[in-house]
């Protein structure tokens, strides 16, 4: 089975993708090629591949549940992620404002508790 | 010194030849990864401790989690595809953010082979329990 990506995506560096990017076009033929169909990220390239194709909406959808479990987002924090309000997560498990955040920083700070990473 | 979150963290499996990160995790265990050793000890050993050495091997342990399964979603079907069909292949743990500028920590393996355990239970979401076997040893980074 084989699926075209229609998005870059990241791999373990190796011989065939040494800087560990797959890029946009990248055909991979493998069993489990439909994943990345499903998830948004990629096309079908043949026959066998064909039933898994998605519409534009279905695509998109995946697309943004894909993304949003990449960056490891909590259910609880699913709306915020997804009005834009916060993008991800620092290295102290912290909100990073995003985009529509429009609030004061310290609202952030007070709602992550206190932050447990700071050097003691 | 510092601590971390959990919040964040994410696992990624090599799925035909791209990381894809497993949604809805709950929990993650990773190891035990330690040194292999062996007791070195003998006969005529004049002190009471028993000595132990190391054969200069490692063990890389396995990673134990648990998610809610949706076998609609493709990292779960994904998953459980790599159960059926086995083959070494890579992964990494990215601790509390997924990019090199918000993680804590970074480890990456190699997988040989997986586990899943299903469980539906009275007062509870269907979960499936994972288990990786690593090969090898791991790396850890920042």
């Amino acid at each position: 089975m084989k699926c075209r990506l229609t998005e870059q995506l990241s791999c373990i560096p190796c011989e065939r993708f040494p800087d560990g990017i797959l890029p946009i076009g990248t055909e991979l033929e493998d069993p489990l090629a439909w994943v990345h169909i499903k998830n948004g990220n990629a096309e079908p390239a043949d026959d066998e591949a064909e039933p898994y194709r998605q519409d534009e909406s279905q695509t998109a959808a995946a697309q943004f549940a894909y993304h949003r479990t990449r960056l490891g987002i909590h259910p609880d924090d699913f709306a915020e992620y997804e009005a834009g309000i916060m993008v991800g997560y620092d290295q102290s498990g912290n909100k990073i404002p995003g985009p529509n955040f429009a609030g004061s920083l310290e609202d952030f700070e007070s709602e992550n508790g206190e932050n447990e990473a700071e050097v003691l | 010194m510092s601590t971390f979150k959990s919040k964040g963290s994410v696992l990624s499996l090599t799925i035909s030849a791209a990381l894809t990160p497993i949604a809805q995790v709950l929990s993650l265990d990773v190891g035990p990864v330690e040194s292999e050793t062996y007791e070195a000890d003998y006969l005529d050993n004049p002190v009471a401790g028993i000595p132990y050495a190391t054969t200069g091997r490692v063990e890389p342990g396995k990673i134990s989690g648990e998610f809610f399964l949706d076998l609609s979603n493709a990292s779960h079907a994904g998953f459980m595809g790599l159960v059926n069909a086995p083959a070494l292949s890579a992964g990494q743990l990215s601790l509390s953010g997924s990019s090199s500028s918000t993680r804590s920590g970074l480890m990456t393996f190699t997988a040989a082979g997986y586990g899943a355990q299903i469980t539906a239970a009275l007062k509870d979401g269907v979960k499936a329990k994972l288990d990786i076997k690593l090969s090898s040893s791991v790396t850890f980074s920042t």
